[in-house]
């Protein structure tokens, strides 16, 4: 986590972040904190549900005067979390999902028949651009997706402030 | 002011720019060119000309806050209180177009067939103090200082509340002319920020004081105002400062550590800034009847034109460089010309006065003295072996050297030379010498390091200022590292003669250090720009001749950086036993080979200029007898 902790010491505490973030009305999220949490080397940062609050929608890193990449930080949490094997379910059944069908959202009835009103083919990843996708995955360090955390991880969906 | 402007001994000219200075420390000639004003130092100040004047346009001084005319006074106490005629607005003499002003001058002041004019000036010494800019907030633009009127830079609010500026120190929306019941001040606004395009990384040091005196100002205007104050940080660290911080909390203004992330309108009007609460982190929606920006300052856009004029440093962040931070606050690495102001680095009024103060004292004790010591060590060149070729002048930072090509020598103007001796290593035929720095000297001290097993050796050449210093701040912090390392030490790493590092590895040196300042930390402005480009070369050739190029180093230490000199030292040394005998033989073979070469060079030319020329007869340049 030092990585972590050297980028966000440049913090000025200046809570801009925390007037641009867009998460922050809907579910709470306070970016100046998380800096502030990561900058004093937190080590149960990852575990919490902040690192999976953030839309990472980056407005809150286009207004950092300090020049933290603030979108960045939650990225490299969520990383973390995912090494320690505390995934969400929501992003497990993502992973899953795009694992097996190379597809984050699925074809349904409704795309195929979209698909075919706009005259475009029938869509679907083929089994070996799938096994590729596996393989770089795998390659690039993806965590065992079926070791399930002890507890069940907070992502802190809206109206369930932590 | 107007005592400058009374003075006897103070001369002042207004409108002018300085187009080029030349010659050195108690001997410069300046030429200035003065605009032309368009009226004579008859004008008695009666202003009927304004009165008539048909052209309005926004008034600079004003911030564009106020109009003027085209022949107007700069601001009510400027000096010479005459008034001027700004050619690019006013219509012109032409009767048909205008000439109302000259029609009415009582004085016949007016001629608008003035021209600028040059004058020039021997001066014995400049102070520099040309201020800086405001930053402009326009790339900010989240906080709408392009889209809302009544979003103000700090500036801007300075001239409203000012008794004569243009609202008559009524403090009024620019909307609709109403007095503000709330206004908030956003500070830091192209201060303190990594993005080039919000501003710039250093904290302008005036603005927070600045927010704070304009808040207890307003408070004694607007009875009940509330104020409302986003800050970062309060830099409240004069003398009273604190004082002052604490009234104005007292007074009622809030200070909110949340820097908004914008500022909109609203349907009434009114100017919301977003901030997330500090304490809570909740969003909200903060309305006022005004938004002020503290905006910070930055160079002046034409510091390059300045700097090449007296040949000055600048620091990473563009102010101008003084000799020593602690030591000579006020000096410059050129000799007789100092700084004052913001043309230094931002500052308060009390820090321009003292500085201000500090450079006329540094400047009067100069020229109340009518001469100066020049330090001792100063480069010479010897006129019999001069080909003014013009290379030592080109390196030279202090533009110390006069090429005359006529005469066919170069030479060295002591009063500016600095002894950096950066000239000698261009030298091709060892015409160049430092005094007290000579090539003999630092023969004898190679030879006198690599006396004993010399492949064992780290040969280390350190400049005085920072890199020896930084090895004598390893000495006295008691740091470990290898006793193996001997210290060569010159003025400035650009003295280093590629011919010195030849003349270590003939003597079979096992490693070569060259260590001087970082860059822009240079004591001679830049002339470890020199020794980097000159270390480059070597390499280069050392690895066009298959010889390993691990065994010449070149590092920047600092004064400050004991830590780092002695990690150098310890990882070079470290180095040593994986030398490869047989390659330092190669190394030396090959060093000695360019040695004879240069010397067959410099005798061959000695000669030359020895041999009697029928058409240098009795010039005595050779010195043949």
């Amino acid at each position: 986590m030092s990585g972590l902790a050297a980028k966000a010491s440049n913090c000025m505490q200046c809570n801009v972040c925390g007037a641009a973030c867009t998460a922050g009305p809907v579910n709470g999220l306070r970016p100046r904190e998380v800096v502030q949490r990561a900058a004093a080397g937190d080590p149960g940062l990852a575990d919490g549900p902040e690192p999976w609050k953030c839309v990472t929608c980056y407005a809150c890193a286009s207004q950092c005067r300090a020049g933290i990449d603030v979108a960045e930080l939650f990225y490299e949490l969520r990383n973390e979390a995912a090494r320690r094997g505390r995934i969400p379910d929501a992003y497990r059944a993502v992973a899953k999902q795009v694992l097996a069908s190379g597809c984050a959202f699925p074809v349904t009835r409704n795309t195929a028949r979209m698909r075919q009103e706009l005259g475009l083919p029938p869509f679907a990843v083929s089994p070996r651009g799938v096994e590729e996708l596996n393989s770089l995955c795998r390659a690039a360090g993806l965590p065992d997706l079926d070791r399930h955390p002890e507890a069940p991880v907070d992502a802190g969906a809206p109206g369930k402030e932590a | 002011m107007m005592d400058a402007g009374r003075h006897p001994k103070i001369k002042v000219l207004a409108g002018s720019e300085l187009k080029s200075v030349s010659g050195y420390i108690g001997n410069f000639t300046a030429v200035v060119r003065q605009k032309a004003r368009m009226v004579s130092s008859a004008c008695t100040s009666c202003g009927d000309c304004v009165e008539v004047c048909p052209v309005s346009v926004p008034d600079e001084f004003e911030e564009g806050l106020g109009t003027r005319r085209a022949i107007y006074k700069p601001f009510p106490q400027a000096i010479p209180s005459l008034f001027l005629i700004d050619p690019d607005s006013c219509l012109g003499s032409n009767p048909v177009a205008c000439g109302k002003c000259k029609e009415v001058c009582g004085a016949k002041a007016i001629d608008y067939a003035m021209r600028d004019e040059e004058i020039v000036l021997s001066v014995g010494t400049v102070v520099v103090a040309t201020g800086a800019e405001p930053w402009d907030p326009t790339p900010n633009v989240e906080y709408g200082y392009s889209r809302h009127l009544d979003v103000l830079t700090s500036i801007e609010f300075e001239r409203m509340l000012s008794a004569g500026g243009p609202t008559g120190g009524h403090i009024q929306r620019p909307s609709d002319g109403k007095e503000p019941r709330s206004i908030a001040y956003i500070q830091c606004v192209g201060s303190r920020t990594q993005d080039p395009c919000r501003g710039m990384t250093y904290c302008s040091s005036f603005c927070c004081m600045e927010t704070v005196k304009t808040t207890l100002q307003v408070q004694e205007h607007i009875r009940g105002v509330k104020q409302t104050v986003y800050y970062m940080d309060i830099r409240a660290f004069g003398k009273g400062f604190e004082g002052l911080y604490t009234r104005s909390r007292a007074d009622g203004v809030r200070y909110v550590h949340s820097i908004p992330s914008s500022v909109t309108r609203d349907a009434a009007g009114r100017l919301l800034c977003r901030i997330a609460d500090p304490d809570t982190g909740e969003l909200r929606e903060e309305a006022h009847d005004m938004v002020i920006l503290a905006v910070g300052v930055k160079p002046r856009t034409d510091s390059d034109a300045i700097q090449k004029l007296f040949t000055l440093s600048r620091t990473e962040d563009g102010f101008f460089l003084e000799s020593h931070p602690k030591l000579k606050p006020v000096d410059t690495p050129t000799g007789g010309v100092f700084l004052a102001g913001f043309v230094e680095s931002p500052k308060d009024i009390k820090d321009c006065v003292t500085q201000a103060s500090a450079a006329a004292s540094r400047a009067s004790i100069l020229m109340r003295k009518g001469e100066v010591t020049v330090e001792a060590i100063t480069s010479s060149i010897d006129p019999g072996l001069c080909t003014a070729c013009g290379q030592c002048a080109k390196v030279c930072p202090f533009h110390a050297i006069t090429v005359d090509k006529e005469k066919g020598t170069a030479t060295v103007v002591e009063a500016l030379c600095q002894g950096c001796g950066t000239c000698g290593p261009e030298c091709r035929f060892d015409a160049v010498s430092l005094r007290h720095f000579t090539d003999e000297q630092f023969f004898n001290q190679i030879d006198a390091a690599l006396e004993e097993e010399p492949e064992k050796k780290v040969l280390a050449f350190c400049c005085n200022w920072c890199s020896y210093a930084g090895a004598d701040f390893a000495g006295v912090s008691r740091m470990q590292y290898p006793g193996s390392v001997r210290i060569i030490r010159s003025m400035c790493s650009g003295r280093i003669d590629e011919r010195f590092v030849l003349y270590a590895m003939e003597k079979r040196a096992g490693i070569v250090l060259v260590s001087g300042c970082h860059i822009g930390d240079c004591h001679y402005i830049d002339a470890n720009k020199s020794t980097l480009t000159r270390v480059e070369k070597l390499q280069e050739r050392m690895r066009a001749a298959g010889l390993d190029v691990g065994r010449l180093h070149r590092r920047w230490v600092s004064a400050a950086e004991g830590r780092r000199w002695a990690d150098t030292i310890q990882e070079l040394a470290d180095r040593l036993p994986s030398v490869d005998p047989a390659e330092v033989s190669k190394a030396a073979d090959w060093a000695r080979d360019q040695r004879v070469k240069y010397e067959k060079r410099v005798e061959k030319h000695r000669e030359k200029r020895r041999a009697p020329k029928p058409a240098m007869a009795g010039s005595g340049a050779g010195g043949a007898a």
